[in-house]
C-alpha cells in the first residue's frame, strides 16, 4: 500500500523540483542557499575575489544578509601599530577601519582593507583637533544598520558630541547632537581624554576621561550613537598607583585593573550602562617572563600592558603585551573562562602604540545597511 | 526499542530499506514518520539511486544522533541507559575512541568525486540532514578555497555574464588609494 506523502519540512516542493530540472551536472545551478552556505565559510578576501565569477555570485556576495552572516562566522585578528610606523589607524569596526591621513593630520577616511573601498570623511565643525587620535569613536548601530563616527569635542568645560553616519543620502556631514553636552568641570577641574582609543560596543562609544586635578579620578563618558544620548559613568575604583585599561568583553565595557606592585589583575564589568553599576568578575595573574641568564634587567623592569580583547564562542580573551628594555615584546592571550595563558606568535619587533581587534568583512563604507531584515527574506523566499 | 523499517523510493523508482532510528537523522523523514506515514513507501523525487545508498549509509552511522557525537548506532543504541553527568575517565576514553573512529569513518565516507559531492549536498539539503550538509558544504568550501575565479568558472561550467566594462570596473577600485592612505 502506498500513501501520497506531502513533504512539509523545509523548502517548498515547487522550489526543489525547479532546482532539479535546472541541475545539469554543474555548480552554476546550485541552489542559492547552498552557495550561501559554502561561500560564508571562506575568508573575506577569497569571497571578495569570487564576486568576479558571475552575476549570481556577485549579487550574493554583496547581499547585506550574506555580509552579516559572513561577519558572524569570521575569526578575529588584530591591527597593530608599531612604534610610529603605520600610525594611521584610529579604530576598527565590523571590518571597516577609521584611518587618519599621513600628511594632513586632520583628514580622515573609512575603508575596508579587503574590498579596498574607501570614503573620505569631511573635517568636523569644531576646531578642537588637539586630541585627534583619541577623540574619534567608530561604531556600528545594529538597530539602524548604520556605521557611525562619533567625535568628542572637549572645550575644557563641557563635552559635546558630533556624529556622522556613513552611507546616508545627501553625503557625509558631521552633525552636532543637541543636548549631548555634558558638564565635566566644576571650579578648577581639568579633564583629559587622551589615555586610550575609545571603546565601541553595540553602537555605544565609551571615552575614558582622566581628571587631572588632584585627587585624580577616571570617568567614562559614553555616547549612545543609536539613541544619541550621553551618559557619565564613574569607574568602580580608582587609585593613582594602579593602571586601569578599558576593553570590551562579551559585549560589555570592562575595566582591567592592575596594581603595579604585582601581576594581579581584576576585571570589572559594566553590568548596567544606565545605572552605571560595575561588578568585579575575574581575578587572575599573568606568569612572569622566564628568566634568561643574559637578561640584565630584573623581572620587575618588564612591563605588562593590556592591549586588546576579543570574545568568540563564549570565550573571553584578553591580549597582553610584555616588554622590557632588553627584548622584543611578547604577547600573551589570557582566557578568562578556562584561566589559561597562551603565548602568541606575532612578528612584532617594537612595542605597539595601538592595538585593535579586527575582523575582515565585506561591509562597504559607502552604504547604510538598514534593509538587512528585508534582504534575508528576499534571499530565501 | 526495536526499530521499524522504512522504505524510501529514489527518483528512478528503486526502493531502499532503512531503520526508523537511522531515518530520524533526517529532519524531513522524521517529520514524515511523526506524521504517521510509516506503513508506506516514502518517495524522494530529488534523490537518485546512485546517491540514496550513500545517504542511508550516513544516516545509519548517525541514527538517533541529534547533532552530538555522543551516541553512535552500534547494534542499536540503548536509550534507557543514561549517560552520567559525572566525570568518568573510562567513559572519557571511550568517547575519545568513538570520536576518533567517527573522524576516520567520515574521511573514508567523504572520498568521492565532485559530482557525488554535488548530489550528496543537494540530498542533504533536501532531506535536512544537518551533519551531512555541514560535511559536504565544508568539503565544497575547501575545494574552491584555493582557486581563482577563472578556475572556478572552468571547473563548474559557469559562464561569466559580466560585460567587459563591468569586469574592468571591478579591478579599478584599488586606484582610489593614493600615498595619503596607503600602508607602509
Amino acid at each position: 500500500m502506498r500513501k501520497a506523502v506531502k513533504v512539509e519540512a523545509g523548502a517548498s516542493a515547487a522550489k526543489i523540483s525547479k532546482s532539479l530540472i535546472l541541475k545539469k551536472n554543474d555548480m552554476s545551478y546550485l541552489p542559492q542557499e547552498l552557495l550561501f552556505n559554502i561561500l560564508v565559510r571562506l575568508p573575506a578576501d577569497k569571497v571578495y575575489e569570487f564576486r568576479r565569477v558571475c552575476r549570481s555570485w556577485y549579487t550574493l556576495i554583496h547581499d547585506p544578509f550574506f555580509i552579516k552572516s559572513h561577519l558572524e562566522r569570521s575569526k578575529p585578528g588584530f591591527i597593530v601599530k608599531q612604534g610610529f610606523v603605520n600610525k594611521n589607524v584610529l579604530g576598527s569596526c565590523n571590518g571597516l577601519v577609521l584611518l587618519k591621513g599621513k600628511k594632513k593630520q586632520s583628514s580622515l577616511s573609512v575603508a575596508n582593507l579587503i574590498t579596498k573601498q574607501r570614503v573620505n570623511i569631511p573635517s568636523t565643525t569644531s576646531d578642537h583637533h588637539d586630541y585627534l587620535d583619541y577623540s574619534y569613536g567608530f561604531t556600528y548601530v545594529p538597530e539602524a544598520g548604520t556605521f557611525k563616527l562619533v567625535h568628542l569635542v572637549d572645550d575644557r568645560w563641557t563635552v559635546t558630541f558630533e556624529v556622522l553616519s556613513l552611507g546616508c543620502f545627501g553625503g557625509h556631514k558631521w552633525r552636532c547632537v543637541n543636548g549631548s553636552s555634558i558638564s565635566l568641570n566644576s571650579e578648577n577641574d581639568k579633564w583629559q581624554f587622551r589615555n586610550q582609543h575609545p571603546i565601541s560596543i553595540n553602537g555605544i562609544v565609551h571615552f575614558a576621561g582622566v581628571r587631572l586635578v588632584q585627587p585624580s579620578s577616571i570617568h567614562i563618558v559614553s555616547f549612545d550613537a543609536g539613541a544619541e544620548v550621553v551618559q557619565k559613568i564613574r569607574v568602580p575604583i580608582h587609585d593613582d598607583k594602579e593602571c586601569n585599561t578599558f576593553i570590551e568583553l562579551g559585549g560589555m565595557l570592562s575595566m582591567v585593573q592592575n596594581s603595579n606592585t604585582n601581576n594581579t589583575y581584576s576585571v570589572w564589568i559594566l553590568k548596567d550602562w544606565l545605572k552605571g553599576s560595575w561588578e568585579k568578575q575575574y581575578m587572575f595573574s599573568i606568569s612572569k617572563p622566564s628568566i634568561k641568564a643574559t637578561v640584565h634587567w630584573s623581572d620587575s623592569s618588564s612591563i605588562i600592558d593590556v592591549r586588546s580583547s576579543f570574545s568568540r564562542k563564549g570565550r573571553k580573551i584578553i591580549i597582553f603585551e610584555r616588554r622590557s628594555f632588553s627584548s622584543t615584546p611578547s604577547h600573551i592571550a589570557y582566557d578568562l573562562e578556562s584561566s589559561e595563558e597562551y603565548e602568541l606568535q606575532f612578528d612584532i619587533r617594537q612595542h605597539s602604540t595601538a592595538f585593535f581587534t579586527h575582523v575582515n568583512s565585506l561591509f562597504s563604507p559607502k552604504l547604510c545597511y538598514n534593509w538587512v531584515h528585508l534582504s534575508s527574506q528576499r534571499l530565501f523566499s | 526499542m526495536s526499530s521499524t523499517k522504512i522504505f524510501l523510493k529514489s527518483s528512478d523508482d528503486k526502493t531502499f530499506e532503512i531503520d526508523e532510528t537511522a531515518a530520524r537523522a533526517s529532519e524531513t523523514l522524521k517529520n514524515i514518520i511523526d506524521g504517521g506515514c510509516l506503513d508506506g513507501v516514502i518517495p524522494l523525487p530529488n534523490v537518485s539511486s546512485n546517491i540514496l545508498p550513500k545517504v542511508i549509509e550516513y544516516c545509519k552511522k548517525h541514527g538517533g544522533d541529534n547533532g552530538s557525537s555522543k551516541k553512535i548506532a552500534n547494534g542499536g543504541v540503548d536509550k534507557d541507559k543514561e549517560i552520567l553527568p559525572d566525570y568518568d575517565e573510562e567513559e572519557d576514553k571511550r568517547e575519545k575512541v568513538r570520536v576518533d573512529e567517527l573522524k576516520k569513518w567520515e574521511e573514508e565516507y567523504m572520498d568521492f568525486d565532485q559530482q557525488v559531492l554535488y548530489d550528496l549536498m543537494l540530498a542533504a539539503n533536501y532531506l535536512h540532514i544537518k551533519g551531512l550538509l555541514d560535511l559536504t558544504v565544508e568539503k565544497a568550501a575547501s575545494m574552491i578555497r584555493g582557486r581563482t575565479p577563472d578556475q572556478i568558472r572552468e571547473n563548474f561550467n559557469i559562464n561569466s555574464d559580466f560585460t567587459p566594462e563591468e569586469e574592468e570596473e571591478m579591478i579599478l577600485i584599488e586606484d582610489e588609494w593614493d600615498d595619503e592612505w596607503a600602508f607602509d
